[in-house]
């Protein structure tokens, strides 16, 4: 084959599709991702999309000062209770807003001796409002690790 | 404790979340929101209702 064959060859697909995803980079910075996890907005503000960091933030914090008020409980795990790990992960979603109140509930001492079952999550199961509560404050940490998921694929290049 | 408003505010919150995360131009977004929002209340009075008869 000559060199004028191999230039006027056409491209394979596979080859085309090579090539698109080299383009994309295969992560998003972790740093971003931390960022975005940790305070509700910030990973779009940082890849200017002010609107949308905007909206999530005050979506997410609107939600979880909700669940406070209704006397939510803050998911921790517990031993004899495996769906309470579900719900701590939920919980942990919110980032820093989870993170200052079991700071506020347990006192920095309390936070980091009482990993993983000595926490204290708050909230009065004979409150009218615990499991409204509790919805609100799961809602808002699942919504921010969507947030999270959104910035990853802006980072990538697969999404405005 | 008002139990609809709470129902509101809980779909107001959610719709926009996902019509913000979901479209990126102001008609999509206005039409997701409406969509997710009226489903959401809807919906959920709606089975409120369904689920009189069940003791």
């Amino acid at each position: 084959m000559t060199a004028t064959d191999s230039k006027s060859r056409k491209k394979q697909p596979s080859e085309t599709v090579k090539e698109k995803t080299a383009e994309v980079p295969k992560r998003a910075p972790v740093p971003l991702l931390f960022g975005s996890w940790f305070l509700p907005g910030l990973g779009h503000w940082i890849l200017g999309k002010r609107k949308r960091a905007v909206i999530f933030a005050v979506v997410i914090f609107c939600s979880f000062v909700t669940g406070v008020l209704l006397q939510g409980e803050i998911g921790t795990p517990k031993p004899d209770s495996p769906f309470s790990w579900l719900a701590a992960f939920a919980c942990l979603g919110n980032g820093v807003l989870s993170i200052a109140r079991l700071i506020w509930l347990n006192g920095l001492g309390g936070l980091l001796s009482g990993i993983p079952f000595g926490l204290q999550g708050g909230g009065s199961p004979s409150a009218a409002g615990f499991a409204y509560g509790n919805t609100f404050l799961y809602t808002a940490g699942l919504m921010n690790l969507l947030a999270v998921l959104d910035v990853s694929d802006i980072a990538r290049g697969e999404k405005d | 404790m008002d139990h609809l408003f709470l129902m509101i505010w809980h779909a107001l919150l959610v719709s926009v979340f996902f019509a913000f995360l979901w479209r990126s131009n102001a008609a999509g977004r206005r039409k997701l929101f409406l969509k997710t929002f009226l489903i959401m209340v809807i919906g959920a009075a709606a089975l409120g209702w369904l689920m009189f008869p069940f003791p």
